[in-house]
C-alpha cells in the first residue's frame, strides 16, 4: 500500500480530505489489532468517530480499487450514523465512478437498504436489488438477494 | 514538479479518536507489517 497506493495523488487527497488516518505496525499494536479482529496485513478498517468498526478488508488494493473501497467504507460509516441520504450518495458514487470495482456489487446491495430508509419506501429494496441481480449476476451479493426472483 | 498531498497520518489511536471527534470525520486504519 505504501509503495503504490498511498503515493497516488487522488488517494492521498481523498484520505487527507475525508478521514483521520492511522497506520499502526501490527506487531507493536497487538491489543488494538485483537480488539478489531485484525489477523493479517494490510488490515484495513473504516471506523466512525467513536471507534466503532463499520467496514473492514484485508490485502492490497491498487489505487482505483482503493478509492472505491474507501468511498464504500465512508458510506458504511454514514449508514451507521443513520445518515441514509449521505450513505446513499456514497454508494451511488461507487457504482458511478468505479462500476467494475470489487466494492461495486456490495455498494449495489447497500444502495437498496439506504434508499429504503432514505425514502421510507419499502419497494425500493425490490427495485434496487433487481438492478443488482441484473448488473452483477455472478457476484456473491446477487446470491444474497436471489430469493426475490423466486418469490416474484 | 507536482506536490504530493500529505495524507496526515496521526501518531496514535487516541489521537485518531480525538481528531475524529473534533472534525466529525471517520477514521481509516491500515495495520501494516514491516517488510
Amino acid at each position: 500500500m505504501g509503495a503504490v497506493t498511498y503515493p497516488d495523488e487522488q488517494v492521498a487527497q481523498r484520505l487527507h480530505d475525508r478521514f483521520v488516518c492511522f497506520k499502526p505496525q501490527i506487531d507493536r499494536n497487538q491489543e488494538l489489532a485483537h480488539r478489531y479482529g485484525v489477523l493479517w496485513t494490510p488490515g484495513l478498517l473504516w471506523l466512525d468517530e467513536r471507534g466503532t468498526k463499520r467496514h473492514e478488508n484485508v490485502g492490497f488494493f491498487e489505487p482505483r480499487e482503493f478509492l472505491a473501497e474507501c468511498t464504500f467504507g465512508e458510506g458504511k460509516v454514514l449508514a451507521g450514523r443513520k445518515d441514509w441520504p449521505g450513505a446513499l450518495a456514497r454508494f451511488e458514487e461507487v457504482l458511478q465512478s468505479w462500476p467494475d470495482s470489487f466494492a461495486a456489487p456490495a455498494a449495489a446491495f447497500w444502495i437498496a437498504v439506504a434508499a429504503r430508509f432514505a425514502t421510507g419506501k419499502s419497494e425500493e429494496l425490490g427495485t434496487r436489488w433487481r438492478e443488482l441481480l441484473s448488473r452483477y449476476p455472478q457476484s456473491s451479493w446477487a446470491m444474497k438477494v436471489s430469493y426475490i426472483e423466486r418469490a416474484a | 514538479m507536482t506536490t504530493q498531498t500529505d495524507i496526515g497520518w496521526v501518531a496514535s489511536f487516541d489521537q485518531a479518536l480525538d481528531q475524529a471527534a473534533q472534525r466529525k470525520l471517520p477514521i481509516y486504519v491500515d495495520f501494516f507489517s514491516p517488510t
